[in-house]
């Protein structure tokens, strides 16, 4: 009796979690076509063009996939705050967020309707025109290079050749942008966040290029889509392939949207908060939420370039590919929350040197050897398993050019002994700062 | 006469919206200001090589221009020492419009004067441009082979005037090479 | 059919500047109710500076580092610009073609080499 008891505290948890698993149970069921947004632009191109002309059926039907990725950024940063508050939560053994609504899921929205509500200061020396654009200017490219990402077989919004450069381009114009709101504030704070963000964000996008440069020789393609197929067809993830692309990928494109442990842009503990300072109520907010809508957006193209997009060893016949394609973006997300959770921010010269020294040399090493392999691939056409190997190689030569770099160039030499402190009893007094030796 | 159709309704507003843009960059009075025109002028010429179904250099446009010369220009601008947000008063104002009248004037009548490929978007709309980028690179490293070297070295030399802008005396060289030594 | 296709690019564009002004819009409305404070006065419309009051101009000459990197970073911008119309084609193509890009990337590593050794690199 007193075991039936002791669950009292639970029920209320236990009902939620049934309630929760037959609502995924249920939703299985219907996403197979529920979700999928192209059944429905192909019924409404299909309804419209009898009715009226080509261009009015082209653009509801458009109108549509247009509408699915907007709500699916609304949600995804709905969600995705919440998940990453708990998550860190975890990570720090806190609670976290847990009073609004059930498991506290409702607590974003509480934040929005707090940030609203909040007085919004502009400063008086403010470029008003500026400052006022900047916040929703910054959106612009983040929900713009979600077009072209393939969801799954059918499932592409924008389906072109230059799916990568599309995506590349368009997240490039986030740099002047977030120049623009450090600028129009008017604050030292801001503009110097601002002129380092620029710096560092601009010495970033040269791997990532050379990063994604490596894909297109191997894969021959820019489209997002026919990169997926490509390595379903070669049954072999491209993230293993050439892994040094994708740590490049990642660890630079941690710089472009400002997370940890590139958050040069937001050193609270330097320049308070970097390009954003002056901003309050919901303007700050949007800056926050463009983030974080980036940060998932870095999953879903990780997903589609290096982790095999809607493919998934055979499950993709059984569920929906989308899903799978979604758990995978929001597998790398959570990488992204527990990278936060667990290292600390680079300084920024340490961050510039790796850029200029180690990453663009050693991308460029990597695109020249992948060049050769893909013509040996092309030339030999002997057997298909010739991937394999080089896979292996690529693996080798990754560790190997990491270690050997670290060796020859001495970038990441670290001496505990020779930054750490004399302590003041060592020394005899409290005169610590004559006994410490500089770091450099 | 032009004809009224859904290709010259967007030709005329994507050029419009580059006009305007273009013209307030002159216009405006704050560096700053008159910068994020000249991407709005970028990005609606983009537009434009869109609707000429040129999409690998409409991308290559935004990459370059709107996504770096701007960083570029920006970092010049915070670069000059007394630039201020109020740049309404110059002395270069009379030479400036005089400069611009005559650039005007020759852009006028090297467009009315020379004849040009006179497909329109309409004309470009019934060939089938499936993937411009391939045949791009096929004329790159076929045909234009010598000028896509020539880039490289174009881009050496920039590279070189950078770092001689940067270390202009070379006695900052050599200290920092002594500093080397000493370590 | 391209402009077909950047036809969606402009919808998307479209809606993406209206996302963001949905949550302002909201803020707005909570101001015309009275309920958000409008209260401006000279210590709030100052520029946030830890409590110090702001001294100088915010606009000071900046070093030319910045500017070393952002030349090198459209240097290399091009460069990979040119170099995407050869990676797509890469896998058709013998071995000749290969030699050609060898050039041109050897010419620019140079480059970063050279920048390299000048010490042009070093962010201080």
């Amino acid at each position: 009796m007193s075991l039936i008891f002791s669950f009292i505290p639970y029920i209320k948890r236990l009902i939620v979690l049934i309630l929760i698993l037959f609502g995924l149970a249920v939703g299985f069921i219907l996403s197979k076509a529920l979700f999928d947004l192209s059944i429905y632009s192909n019924a409404v191109f299909d309804f419209m063009i009898d009715k009226s002309s080509y261009n009015v059926a082209y653009f509801s039907s458009s109108l549509i996939g247009a509408l699915g990725i907007i709500s699916f950024i609304g949600l995804v940063l709905l969600v995705g705050s919440w998940v990453e508050r708990r998550m860190i939560a975890k990570f720090q053994i806190r609670v976290g967020p847990n009073r609004v609504g059930i498991f506290g899921l409702l607590q974003p929205i509480a934040d929005a309707i707090k940030l609203m509500q909040k007085e919004v200061l502009v400063p008086a020396v403010a470029d008003k025109l500026l400052f006022f654009i900047a916040p929703v200017a910054i959106f612009i490219p983040a929900i713009l290079a979600w077009a072209p990402i393939p969801w799954g077989p059918n499932m592409t919004y924008l389906n072109i050749n230059i799916g990568i450069l599309y995506i590349f381009a368009v997240s490039s114009l986030t740099v002047p942008i977030i120049f623009f709101a450090g600028w129009s504030s008017m604050n030292h704070y801001a503009l110097l966040g601002s002129m380092r963000t620029v710096a560092m964000m601009v010495s970033y996008e040269i791997p990532i290029s050379l990063s994604l440069l490596s894909v297109v020789i191997i894969t021959g393609t820019l489209n997002l889509t026919e990169i997926v197929l490509w390595q379903s067809s070669n049954s072999i993830w491209l993230g293993l392939l050439i892994p040094f692309s994708l740590f490049t990928f990642f660890f630079s494109s941690t710089a472009e949207i400002n997370r940890t442990p590139n958050d040069i842009a937001e050193a609270e503990s330097e320049i308070v908060a970097g390009y954003h300072i002056e901003y309050s109520g919901m303007k700050a907010g949007l800056f926050m939420a463009v983030e974080l809508g980036n940060a998932v957006l870095l999953g879903a193209l990780v997903t589609s370039l290096f982790l095999n997009g809607w493919f998934l060893f055979g499950l993709e016949n059984y569920i929906p590919p989308y899903i799978i394609f979604i758990a995978k973006t929001v597998a790398i997300y959570i990488v992204l929350i527990w990278l936060r959770a667990t290292l600390p921010r680079f300084r920024l010269d340490q961050l510039m040197n790796f850029a200029w020294k180690m990453l663009i040399p050693v991308s460029i090493i990597n695109f020249f050897m992948i060049a050769i392999e893909t013509t040996i691939i092309t030339n030999l056409d002997s057997s298909k398993y010739i991937i394999y190997l080089f896979a292996i190689i690529n693996i080798a030569v990754f560790v190997g050019l990491i270690i050997l770099w670290s060796k020859i160039f001495k970038i990441d030499k670290f001496s505990p002994e020779k930054i750490a402190p004399i302590f003041a009893q060592k020394i005899g007094g409290i005169k610590a700062m004559e006994g410490t030796k500089s770091v450099d | 006469m032009i004809e009224f159709s859904t290709y010259n309704v967007i030709f005329f507003s994507i050029s419009s919206f580059t006009l305007i843009s273009a013209i307030s960059v002159g216009l405006v009075n704050s560096l700053m200001r008159s910068l994020f025109f000249l991407i709005l002028t970028f990005i609606g010429v983009a537009g434009l090589f869109i609707l000429l179904s040129a999409d690998f250099i409409a991308i290559a446009q935004l990459l370059i221009y709107a996504g770096s010369i701007s960083i570029l220009l920006l970092f010049a601008v915070m670069l000059t020492p007394e630039s201020s947000t109020n740049n309404g008063n110059s002395k270069y104002f009379l030479p400036g419009i005089l400069i611009g009248i005559i650039f005007t004037y020759l852009m006028v009548a090297l467009v009315t004067i020379f004849q040009f490929n006179q497909l329109s978007g309409i004309h470009l709309k019934k060939l089938d441009f499936d993937n411009t980028i391939a045949s791009i690179g096929e004329l790159l490293l076929g045909k234009y082979i010598i000028a896509f070297e020539l880039a490289s070295i174009l881009l050496l030399f920039a590279l070189i005037g950078a770092i001689s802008i940067v270390r202009s005396n070379e006695s900052d060289f050599l200290i920092s090479l002594n500093n080397k030594d000493k370590k | 059919m391209i402009v077909e296709e950047y036809f969606r690019v402009f919808l998307l564009l479209i809606l993406s500047i209206l996302f963001p002004l949905l949550p302002l819009s909201g803020s707005y409305l909570f101001s015309k109710i009275n309920y958000r404070p409008f209260n401006s006065n000279d210590v709030k419309s100052a520029i946030y500076e830890c409590g110090v009051e702001s001294e100088d101009i915010t606009w000071r000459q900046f070093n030319a580092k910045y500017f070393l990197y952002a030349l090198g970073f459209v240097i290399f911008d091009v460069e990979v610009i040119f170099l995407f119309p050869w990676a797509v084609i890469h896998s058709e193509q013998s071995y000749d073609i290969f030699l050609k890009v060898a050039i041109f990337v050897g010419v620019l590593a140079f480059g970063l080499l050279y920048a390299w050794k000048w010490r042009a690199l070093e962010w201080q």
